[in-house]
């Protein structure tokens, strides 16, 4: 019997030849990553420990995105512990405020690569599956990982996702992943790796992937990975990023289950609050009123995202009585939107745009929800309280979906915007 | 330790959920840092549902909910929170993830209790030995098992949670190097 691509990685990083499903190893991380909400937590935990300075700050990575512009004294003054905390532990990967979103700029950068095990703090590094590199969150559990360089695991099973046929215009990635998660649901994902495969990735870029590994730990998968292929070759070239290597799962590896999914059957979707797995077709939601809009978060802050918002804007207002929030991803996105004049297209729209980073996803900091307000949003979750008030409710969607929201006042179909 | 506990039942629903039900994530957040200190989180667990849950409930008592408790983003303070009030769990279903984040707060806890709310009202007085599985209903003279956590997580439970272990294992990979 074969093994399955995150059997392969998780074995390489735990020293073996052979790993199957339900073996209990301790993987060392080729990265540890972690945030700034977290950062002084591990670190007095640490200090408990008597840890001072992490296993190997060559291999550990900090990241500001989520209060990337301090809005109290005492959130400024802990950014200030933290610069010194990092400091002391002396790592190798220490990006500060506006650089990007943690889950989508070292991509960009070569941080990550294909067939590489990083072990986070936060779920989301899943997003590093669209280059074939293995995320696994650790959560409150991190500071082990700090100090030894693994945690226990337990090798995921995986279920294969065959992917085919092209999405019809109007219709988002996101869209397609959000009902996969749907179908899937979470009975079947908990604890198993979505891996994706199929024709249809070769039109699929690798911000697109990124929505396809980014959603199904909403609903307890554990990790979520694309094969690095061709387009990832790619994709690295033009960044001048080395170290590609392709790692596929055997032909005879053992998947728990396989799904298939026609992605030229798809619609657009929305997540109903207060659960990310609530996905209906939009128009069962068209209509409803909203007060404000927001494209961002790891979820969708890329360039094909900001360009999908952007092509709905050209040309139109946001509603009165409608805000509109965009934070891109990273420093280069945010470039690109420039030179590529989407900026201008948020601006005349009427388009706030904050800096690179978690943006409002993160309990609502830099544009927090008010009491008895509805948001559409591109963000990860819609749990009550996710982007500020508990009594404000989050309707979830892809790019396109929200552009179009923004400018009805309502939560509307992109695909009328089509000339 | 001793694996069991006896007190009273408090009974909930499917899908409670960490942030909100279990424990509201903002109030994790004291000016602005998350606190992890059980003392500081067992004052907000549940009180959402329950307002006076804090109070009311006392060391021993049992936690008895239904399937994927614990739903939503992995945040391990209400577990913290419910392992500071000395209480215990049992669920008929947990999430993965938050199966970990149990092991790591501490907590005793049967967490694939097969169809446990047909046996249990609210206000009823358990007696539930967490190692081995035993649950009885002294309200109802009923008994009832189910298969204890693996030994492995027992015995991090048995430290006390996550970071215990951490420092066991710290001390043991320095006695070897």
């Amino acid at each position: 019997m074969g093994m399955t691509l995150t059997e392969k990685i998780m074995a390489m990083a735990s020293g073996r030849d052979d790993l199957r499903a339900g073996e209990i190893v301790y993987p060392e991380a080729d990265l540890a990553t972690i945030h700034d909400l977290y950062v002084v937590e591990a670190d007095r935990q640490l200090t408990e420990l008597g840890v001072e300075r992490p296993w190997d700050p060559d291999r550990v990575f900090v990241c500001f995105d989520h209060d990337t512009v301090p809005q109290t004294v005492a959130v400024a003054n802990r950014a200030k512990q933290i610069r010194e905390i990092v400091k002391r532990w002396g790592v190798k990967y220490f990006f500060g405020p506006g650089r990007g979103q943690g889950h989508v700029f070292p991509m960009e950068i070569g941080i990550v690569k294909p067939g590489e095990c990083v072990l986070a703090y936060d779920i989301h590094v899943t997003n590093y599956g669209a280059i074939g590199c293995l995320g696994l969150a650790l959560v409150f559990e991190f500071p082990a990982v700090l100090a030894t360089g693994s945690h226990w695991l337990k090798a995921p099973e995986t279920i294969r996702i065959d992917l085919s046929g092209k999405l019809p215009p109007g219709v988002g990635i996101r869209d397609a992943a959000a009902h996969i998660i749907h179908e899937i649901g979470p009975d079947a994902a908990d604890y198993r790796v979505f891996e994706y495969t199929g024709e249809a990735l070769a039109l699929l870029g690798v911000d697109a992937r990124v929505k396809l590994c980014n959603l199904p730990i909403e609903i307890g998968a554990k990790s979520a990975i694309v094969p690095a292929d061709e387009v990832v070759a790619g994709w690295m070239r033009e960044r001048n990023i080395d170290g590609f290597q392709a790692i596929r799962s055997d032909p005879n590896a053992a998947f728990a289950e396989t799904y298939e999914f026609n992605l030229s059957e798809m619609e657009p979707t929305v997540a109903i609050p207060p659960r990310p797995e609530n996905v209906v077709p939009l128009g069962e939601a068209i209509g409803v009123p909203i007060h404000a809009a927001y494209l961002g978060s790891c979820a969708a802050d890329q360039y094909e995202d900001m360009a999908e918002a952007a092509g709905i804007l050209r040309g139109k207002k946001i509603a009165p009585g409608v805000r509109m929030i965009v934070t891109p991803g990273s420093q280069e996105v945010l470039t690109r939107c420039v030179e590529d004049g989407l900026m201008d297209i948020f601006c005349e729209a009427g388009a706030m745009v904050g800096p690179p980073g978690c943006g409002p996803c993160a309990i609502g900091r830099g544009g927090p929800l008010a009491d008895g307000e509805t948001c559409i949003a591109t963000v990860t979750r819609n749990d009550v309280g996710r982007m500020g008030s508990r009594e404000a409710r989050i309707y979830l969607a892809g790019a396109s979906t929200v552009a179009a929201s923004a400018v009805r006042g309502e939560i509307a179909d992109p695909r009328d915007f089509l000339a | 330790m001793n694996w069991t506990m006896q007190g009273r039942c408090w009974k909930f629903g499917d899908n409670l959920s960490l942030d909100d039900d279990i424990l509201e994530f903002a109030k994790v957040f004291v000016e602005g840092v998350r606190v992890s200190d059980p003392e500081y989180l067992k004052k907000h667990v549940f009180t959402n549902l329950i307002p006076d849950f804090p109070e009311r409930a006392k060391p021993g008592d049992i936690v008895v909910a239904g399937k994927r408790f614990g739903q939503g983003n992995p945040h391990i303070y209400g577990l913290l929170g419910m392992a500071g009030l000395g209480v215990g769990l049992i669920a008929e279903s947990v999430p993965h993830f938050t199966y970990r984040m149990i092991v790591a707060a501490g907590l005793p806890t049967l967490p694939f209790f097969n169809d446990i709310g047909s046996f249990i009202e609210d206000g009823d007085e358990l007696r539930v030995n967490f190692g081995t599985g035993e649950v009885e209903n002294l309200t109802r003279g009923v008994r009832c098992a189910s298969e204890p956590l693996p030994d492995a997580l027992r015995e991090i439970v048995e430290l006390g949670g996550f970071l215990p272990a951490l420092e066991k294992r710290l001390m043991d990979m320095n006695t070897k190097s």
